[in-house]
Parts: C-alpha cells; structure tokens; sequence
C-alpha cells in the first residue's frame, strides 16, 4: 500500500481556498447574483413605464403662479387627512410645484386659499362659509380663491 | 450644445478641486491622476456650495454674479498659487506606470458602465423620491427662486421640511441651476448619479492604492449591482451626498496612516467640514472623525521629529476649521433648531419604554438581514470572520471604531426622541443609515483582506 501523504494532497488546497480567496469567491458570487437581479429589474420598470408614464401629483397646482406672482404665503385648505399617505404626497408635491410660496395649511386668513378638498361641493361650502371669492378652477378641481379682506387693497393697488 | 451648457457649474467645480488637490498633494507621489481627479470632485463641489451659501449670508439672496465672481477669483488665485510652487510639483497629477494607470483606467470604465442603470433607475422617478421634492429639492428650489425671502425656509410651519437640517445638497443643486437660469429637474438627478460614481470609484481607486489588487473592483460592483442600493442612491436624497464624503473622509485618514503623506490630512479635513454641511447625521460623523481622526494623527506622529509632529495635526484641524466654519456659522444663523425632538428620558406624555429598546434592537439586526440588500451585510459579516482579527488591528482599527461610536450615537438618538412612532420612523431611515456606512464597511472588509499590510 502506497502510504498517502495527506499534508502534501491538502495545503495546496488551503492555500487555494484561504480566508482572501473564500470571500472573493462569496463577493462574485453576489455579484453575480445581482446583475441578474439588476437587468431584470431595469427590464420591468422600462415596461412598467411604457405602460404608464410618469405622474407627479403637484402637476394639478401649475400655472397658478401667474396669479400669485408677489405672493409669500397662500392658505391651503382641505377637508382631507393630512396624516394620511397620499393627501400628505399631494400637499408635499404641491408645496414643491407653488415653491418659494409657502402654502399654510388649513389657514383660511391669507390673501389667497388653495382649495383641495375631496369633493367640490366641499370645497364651495366652504368658500361661501368664509365668503372668499373663487377665481380659478382646474380640471383636477383645485380651487384657487381670493379672501375678500383685500380685494379693497388690491383694487387700490391696480 | 444647450444641454451641455447647464453642466458647465460641475465642470468649474471639478477645475477648482483639482487646482486645489494638486496644490495639497504636491509632494504626494503615491496618489494616481484618478485618484485625484475623483477626490477633486468632490472638493469641489463641496466649495461651490459653501460659495453659494456665502452669497446668501452676506448678500442676503442668490447673486449669481457674485457667485461666479467669487469663484473666477478662487479659480484665478488657485492657479497663481500653483504657478508659484510649480518647481516644487515634481507629481501634479502623475501617470508614472503606464500599464498600471491603463488597467486601473480600463476598470474605471467599467464602473463608469454602471452610469446606465442609475440613468434608468433615475428616470423612474425623475423628481426623485419623497424626500427629494419634500425637503432636498423643494430647498434647492426655494434657495433659487426666493429671493431675499429665502429665510422664509426656516419658518416653525415649515417643519415638514426639516429646517434644521444644513444645506449641502440644495446648494449643489442651485449652484448646478446656474446656467440653466431655472430649477430644471436633471441638474439633482445629475447631482445623484454624480455621487454615486464619484463614491463607487473612489471606493475602487482607493483600494486599488492601499492594496494594489486589482480585485478591488469587486468592492463597488457589489452594491452597485443592487438594485436597491441604485434606487436609494438615485432618489435625489442627501445620503448618497453623506455617504461620499464619510468614506472620503475616512479614506483619506486611513490612507495618510498607511503612507505617512500629510497631503492626505488636509484632504480628510475638507471633507469632514463639508461632512458636517450635508444632514444632522453628517454633522455627527464629522464631530466623531474630528476626534478619532485627530487623536490618529496625533498619536501617529507623535514619535517624529518637531515639524512632522506637529504639521499633519495642524494642517488637519486649519482644513477642518476652513470647511466647517460655515456649518458653524448655518446653527449658529440660520438653524431654526430642530422642531422634532421630545426627550424621551424626562417626557411623561411620551417617555422611552423598555418596548421601544426592544424593538430598536431588533430592527438594528433585521434590516441588516432584509431581503433589498440580498446578503451583502451577510458578506461582509463572513469578511469580518475571515480576516481573523485583521480588520480590528493596527491602522484600520479606526473603521471598527468610527463605526461602533456612530451607531451608539444614532441607536441613542432612537432611544431618547420619541417624538416619532418607533416603527414607522426606523422603517424609514434604519436603512438610509445603513446605506451611507455601506460603502465605508466595504472598503473596510476588502482591504483588510486584501492588503499584505497586518
């Protein structure tokens, strides 16, 4: 019987597979693994995006600015949960679109009040409770409307 | 041709850092022309920023004409300073090993392959994730169209903006909106991918000069292939901003332990200050790396004769002074103070509760194992085990350090403030924490196992 060295068949495999080589085998293999992830990924939301293109909720408050031109504050009024997910998304992305305006929430004192409420007849009820007067609609059914405390300044103004 | 235009603000940052680099690494003859060409970039955005930011304290709005003025004469007075020491510039920006610099540079290439995929993932959202029209854009925008109202930002009922939170990232953004003359939404997603490159290949090159293997490129390659890491890092967010300039900082100490050149401490020093101007969390890290970095230098030098002992220590703290004076002068100004913070310790409405520990205890080791990072945290958990001990020794025991100090200060902070529900709060930022470490504690692993310094 040949006597089998063990020392001479395994150091060079330990030498082969030390702790450097084990872990870049582990890095490629991740590596590996998420590419794969990654095309397939890019893939998907390339498709998801043919499918429906973009929507940025803030849209609904553009070309308002035109009116509010010297504007620093607006008031935002809506009857909707500001906590909740989506209402907070359409009040973050409308302060973004109306920025440097600062939109003040729910407070119905300012020269101008946005309207963004969950239906329009909600919306009028409460134009007509504080006695503003509407004087822009969109089609998304933002309101924009004047606090009369200063259509006597503002004439004057003009 | 107009498209190219509204990039010339990036390309005058990238001309200021590198006159600025050169200048610092004169005598450096290790540093590659990428190297410094990557960490030029990041400079240099940094001092545009702070010069747009000037702008605003001084002349209290956005003046562009003072802004490009202030940068022709930095430009103007950087290169006489460089003309002047040119006898002294035997390596301004080196290309000494031909095959070396080709190879590295083929492999930067490919990195650079990666702008693809963070295009794609970038034009998914092309306003960016919450955070981006919520605080960091939505402050770009303000800052540039405000006007001399721009304090308005600062005002209690825009709490939902974060007002204390400095202003890096929106003054890169409205420095990048210089030619463009308006808010145009590809200036932040250019800002993002810009990040993410500058930190994957600084992250290459830096390994690939403190090891010298070429298997450094699978270090970035194994986020960058993660789709989730690409989503963050392209959602106009400040971590990716955070996360370059935490492993430039930590590089360049680690790299001026390793080649004694104090070149590399001014470099750590201007990337600390600008750390400190990019979120509360940044602020954090540089307070943490301007002690453990300073107390590296010193105890590094302190065998050295008396201008090697001194000089590091000082040129460090003069470059961290230079970069954090206006993070200094932001609190001290302008900060309205956070707006978000109940001290759980001594609230009886919302006091810390052994539940709320438990759960951030938790959630610190589950979003390590959660399915988004597929196992890169698992990885480099095996790297840990086996290097055998060394990555906790010598030089790079600063990494182990750094990062054990900053996720006490962070778990602490999660603990004291329960002005947030728990769950939801680190549902939404445990993850953004871990991915501005990451490339930190990826560099860390690989070099530990792949360098032959003990």
């Amino acid at each position: 019987m040949p006597k089998i060295n063990a020392e001479r068949i395994f150091k060079p495999l330990f030498l082969i597979f030390n702790g450097r080589n084990c872990f870049l085998i582990l890095a490629f293999f991740i590596i590996f693994t998420n590419s794969q992830k990654l095309s397939k990924d890019i893939i998907s939301r390339k498709k998801i995006r043919e499918k429906n293109p973009y929507i940025f909720h803030g849209i609904k408050f553009s070309g308002l600015k035109e009116i509010l031109h010297n504007a620093e504050y607006i008031g935002y009024y809506t009857d909707k949960d500001i906590d909740n997910t989506l209402d907070a998304l359409q009040f973050a992305q409308a302060q973004f679109i109306l920025a440097p305006i600062i939109l003040d929430l729910n407070n119905t004192e300012h020269e101008f009040i946005l309207f963004d409420c969950s239906s329009e007849a909600v919306a009028m009820k409460r134009i007509r409770e504080i006695k503003a007067i509407p004087i822009r609609k969109n089609q998304f059914g933002i309101i924009l409307a004047k606090n009369p405390k200063y259509m006597f300044t503002n004439q004057k103004q003009e | 041709m107009k498209h190219i235009i509204i990039y010339i603000p990036f390309l005058i940052s990238l001309l200021s850092g590198m006159l600025l680099v050169s200048i610092c690494t004169r005598k450096n003859q290790d540093m590659s022309f990428f190297m410094k060409t990557f960490l030029a970039a990041g400079i240099g955005l940094g001092l545009s920023a702070q010069i747009t930011y000037l702008s605003f304290l001084f002349l209290n709005q956005l003046n562009l004409f003072f802004i490009m003025l202030f940068h022709a004469g930095m430009l103007f007075t950087l290169f006489i300073i460089k003309l002047l020491l040119k006898n002294d510039s035997l390596s301004e920006f080196p290309i000494k090993n031909i095959s070396f610099a080709l190879l590295s540079g083929t492999l930067l290439v490919v990195l650079f392959l990666f702008i693809y995929p963070l295009w794609q993932y970038a034009k998914f959202y092309p306003h960016g994730g919450w955070d981006a029209w919520q605080v960091w854009n939505f402050k770009a925008k303000f800052l540039h169209l405000s006007g001399d109202t721009w304090t308005n930002l600062f005002k209690p009922m825009m709490w939902r903006t974060s007002p204390h939170y400095p202003l890096l990232l929106p003054l890169i953004n409205v420095w990048g909106w210089a030619m463009s003359n308006q808010p145009v939404s590809v200036i932040p997603l250019t800002t993002s991918i810009i990040f993410t490159i500058l930190t994957a290949g600084l992250l290459f090159l830096g390994l690939l000069q403190n090891t010298k293997s070429y298997f450094s490129t699978f270090a970035p390659l194994t986020f960058l292939t993660l789709p989730f890491y690409n989503i963050i890092a392209t959602s106009q967010y400040c971590d990716i901003v955070l996360s370059f300039y935490l492993f430039a900082s930590l590089l360049c100490l680690h790299s001026f332990l390793l080649s004694n050149q104090p070149s590399y401490t001014a470099l750590a020093g201007f990337f600390i200050g600008f750390l400190s101007f990019t979120k509360p969390e940044g602020s954090i890290a540089a307070g943490i790396l301007f002690l453990l970095g300073g107390s590296a230098i010193f105890l590094h030098s302190k065998n050295k004769a008396w201008p090697q002992k001194r000089s590091p220590l000082l040129v460090f703290c003069l470059a961290v002074l230079a970069t954090a004076a206006l993070t200094v002068a932001f609190q001290l100004v302008h900060s309205p103070g956070n707006q978000t913070y109940v001290n759980g310790l001594f609230s009886s409405e919302k006091p810390v509760t052994f539940l709320r520990l438990n759960i951030i205890f938790s959630f610190l080791w589950r979003e390590l194992a959660n399915p988004h990072w597929n196992k890169i945290w698992g990885l480099l958990g095996v790297g840990i085990i086996l290097s055998k001990g060394r990555c906790f020794l010598g030089k790079r025991a600063i990494f182990p350090l750094f990062i054990f100090i900053y996720m006490f200060i962070v778990t602490a902070y999660y603990i004291i403030n329960t002005n947030f529900e728990i769950i939801w709060w680190l549902n939404v930022t445990l993850f953004r924490i871990y991915f501005s470490l990451l490339p930190v504690f990826t560099y860390w692993i690989f070099e530990s196992l792949l360098s032959r310094h003990k």
